[in-house]
């Protein structure tokens, strides 16, 4: 069993055991989800609380319809879409949670000098992106969901994905043209 | 997926394809498709290596600043344990039935064979029975201890969660621990199942083409 295979057999034996009500296999799918979510949500969120608060009812719900879980995806795909409605739901009644980098702060998306600072200028960069861009980058290469997952997830047509992901791709190599190293006319003779 | 012969169209093919080769989500034949068209695409080649350093920035991410998730999942059993009761965990076994209803289904059923027992004890002992522990425990309750597992389980993954309910259902067994690392669950008789064999219940198991592996617990009997 390769070990994808072996995390939606666990995630799938526990969901049946919190669908029976077992508080231990709750837990065990909690801590599981707890980081990935919180990971997720800060990408797009800047409250803490309201990270928090779409977290626990992405679980409340989970705990109250774990049986009607019909395995015809994978748990985390389930579980994602779930928290993907949460998320708009909770951050939305608070206006400017989504949050977004002003156009005055373009400036601060700048080559980087240190490979260490790559992360940090990446993510300035994400936050220059429609929410509906930002999620589905974030849904692709967070968490490594196909483009027929991310559509399941968000709740629209593959089509609607691919042109998100293909919008939201144009976008970042405006921002960030020269992403490890890869300036303009740089790096051509490597590769041509 | 459609296949064309037109350089622009596949040109366009290719690029779309990009993130979902990159991310490990795209099929082979998506894989091979990319590969071929990098050969003589320049574009595509550095959209590709743009977006495999993209995806490796972000799947580096720091993960420091992530909480302790225990005191939120405190305050979440806090919220479940002053729901009502029949807004619980739904168990899915049996036709679909609202909550409340199957709440209270369920305690008539309780009600009922609460009845039957109590009568049963008069009429065959004539004395009163000490009170029995409830056969049932409410979702606020700890779980009861793990019961004795018979039987160790692999099934094959991609076994959908109805399947894995029946099949137990079916042999009689129930999850009392795991998975462990290895994918291992052990199994127990359901309450109220006559005696079980624990050789007879690996071999039920292994009669299913969904598991993978069963062996009985000797130590356990």
């Amino acid at each position: 069993m390769n070990e994808e295979a072996g995390r939606e057999a666990r995630e799938r034996a526990w969901l049946a055991r919190v669908a029976a009500g077992e508080r231990q296999a709750f837990e065990a799918l909690y801590g599981e989800y707890h980081r990935r979510l919180w990971r997720f949500l800060a990408r797009v969120s800047n409250s803490r609380e309201l990270m928090e608060e779409a977290i626990n009812d992405t679980f409340w719900i989970v705990w109250r319809k774990a049986g009607e879980f019909r395995g015809d995806s994978r748990v985390s795909t389930w579980i994602m879409g779930i928290a993907y409605r949460c998320a708009l739901k909770t951050l939305h009644r608070d206006e400017g949670s989504f949050e977004s980098v002003p156009e005055d702060l373009a400036d601060a998306v700048e080559l980087p000098q240190v490979r260490a600072e790559q992360r940090d200028w990446v993510a300035k960069a994400m936050r220059r992106l429609p929410q509906e861009q930002r999620s589905t980058l974030l849904l692709a290469y967070y968490l490594g969901h196909s483009c027929e997952e991310i559509a399941q997830i968000m709740d629209c047509s593959v089509g609607t994905v691919k042109a998100r992901m293909f919008h939201a791709r144009l976008k970042l190599r405006n921002l960030l043209p020269a992403l490890g190293g890869l300036a303009p006319g740089e790096d051509h003779a490597a590769h041509g | 997926m459609p296949r064309t012969d037109d350089p622009q169209a596949l040109h366009r093919q290719a690029w779309d394809l990009i993130p979902w080769v990159v991310n490990g989500s795209a099929s082979p034949e998506e894989c091979r498709l990319l590969e071929t068209h990098l050969t003589g695409c320049r574009d595509c080649r550095e959209e590709y290596e743009f977006q495999r350093r993209l995806w490796s920035a972000l799947s580096r991410e720091r993960e420091e600043g992530t909480p302790d998730p225990r005191p939120a999942l405190e305050r979440l059993w806090a919220r479940i344990d002053r729901m009502p009761q029949n807004e619980g965990a739904i168990p899915a076994r049996g036709p679909r039935r609202s909550s409340a209803a199957y709440a209270r289904g369920l305690l008539l059923a309780v009600i009922a064979e609460t009845a039957v027992i109590a009568g049963l004890s008069v009429a065959l002992w004539l004395r009163p029975a000490p009170p029995a522990p409830a056969a049932y425990r409410t979702l606020t309750q700890a779980p009861a201890p793990a019961k004795a597992a018979i039987v160790r389980a692999v099934f094959e993954p991609q076994l959908r969660l109805e399947s894995l309910q029946g099949l137990l259902t079916r042999t009689g067994l129930e999850i009392v621990s795991g998975p462990s690392a290895a994918g291992v669950y052990a199994l127990a008789p359901l309450p109220g199942a006559a005696p079980t064999d624990a050789e007879a219940a690996a071999a039920r198991l292994r009669a299913d083409p969904a598991v993978r592996f069963a062996e009985p617990i000797v130590a356990a009997r």
